[in-house]
């Protein structure tokens, strides 16, 4: 006589026992949480295709699988100088051409030993004597009617005060003059300049 | 890379052009190579008008500014 076991557990085991009460799933899909006519687990509806994305579709109905919303694009140099769309976002590399934004900016050490301390947009500065600088811009404005904003600081001697005109000024360049309280020209320890207006 | 300084003369005037380096004009044009650099610094600094046109190293600038408006060129 053999002896041996047999389940009386039965298949596909109810919810009521703790079970799924289901006997078989849809292969790769997402399970969720059921109701009261689904049991405690039901399987959404397809597994989608690469590259879709579950989706809500309320708190009352499954998921599925739906295609990824376009994503938001960047702003095009246009779009940046038109300066009106909100549907477009600011890249790094664009964020220049909006009307706000300034176009180069330039810290030009001018006594002692003449230097470029910090630049944007600026290929080159030129030292063309005692308070006469001029400098060349990368990207050039397309008319030669922007705006341009000066600043000069020394701190000593005949320096103090010093006023800073533009000389000359086109899409690509621009020439400052330094002069003391006096009218002589004279060097700046730094003077600052920045443009703007449309590239 | 960052390029000597030119030097040259206008209406008798010295002028030494301060270049950028090139990584801050790549910033803005992309990858260029040193002679594109050159070409560009060249293009956007020395005027046209402009004589004896030299590259000078910065050893050969004189530290102090006292006498700038007297500085001339030695060939």
């Amino acid at each position: 006589m053999s002896q041996g076991f047999t389940s009386q557990l039965p298949v596909p085991l109810p919810t009521a026992q703790g079970g799924t009460g289901l006997t078989s799933t849809t292969a790769y899909a997402v399970l969720c949480g059921g109701t009261t006519s689904t049991g405690n687990l039901q399987s959404i509806a397809g597994v989608g295709t690469s590259g879709q994305v579950l989706t809500s579709n309320g708190s009352g109905a499954l998921p599925t699988f739906q295609n990824a919303p376009a994503g938001v694009s960047a702003a095009t140099q246009a779009e940046q100088e038109a300066g009106s769309l909100t549907t477009v976002y600011t890249s790094p590399g664009r964020q220049q051409y909006h009307p706000s934004a300034c176009k180069y900016w330039m810290n030009l050490h001018g006594t002692d030993t003449f230097a470029i301390n910090q630049s944007y947009n600026i290929s080159s500065a030129t030292d063309g004597g005692v308070g006469t600088y001029s400098y060349n811009i990368t990207v050039a404005f397309s008319a030669a009617t922007e705006c341009i904003v000066v600043n000069a600081f020394s701190s000593s001697g005949d320096r103090n005060n010093i006023t800073v005109g533009t000389t000359s000024w086109a899409t690509g360049t621009g020439a400052l003059s330094l002069r003391n309280q006096a009218g002589t020209l004279v060097d700046s320890d730094n003077t600052c300049v920045a443009g703007f207006g449309d590239q | 890379m960052i390029m000597k300084k030119i030097c040259y003369t206008i209406d008798g005037r010295l002028c030494i052009v301060h270049p950028v380096a090139k990584a801050n004009i790549e910033k803005l044009l992309g990858p260029m190579t040193d002679d594109e650099y050159r070409a560009h610094i060249y293009e956007k600094s020395i005027p046209l008008n402009a004589e004896n046109v030299t590259e000078i190293d910065d050893a050969d600038i004189p530290q102090t500014r006292t006498f700038r408006d007297a500085w001339e060129l030695k060939s």
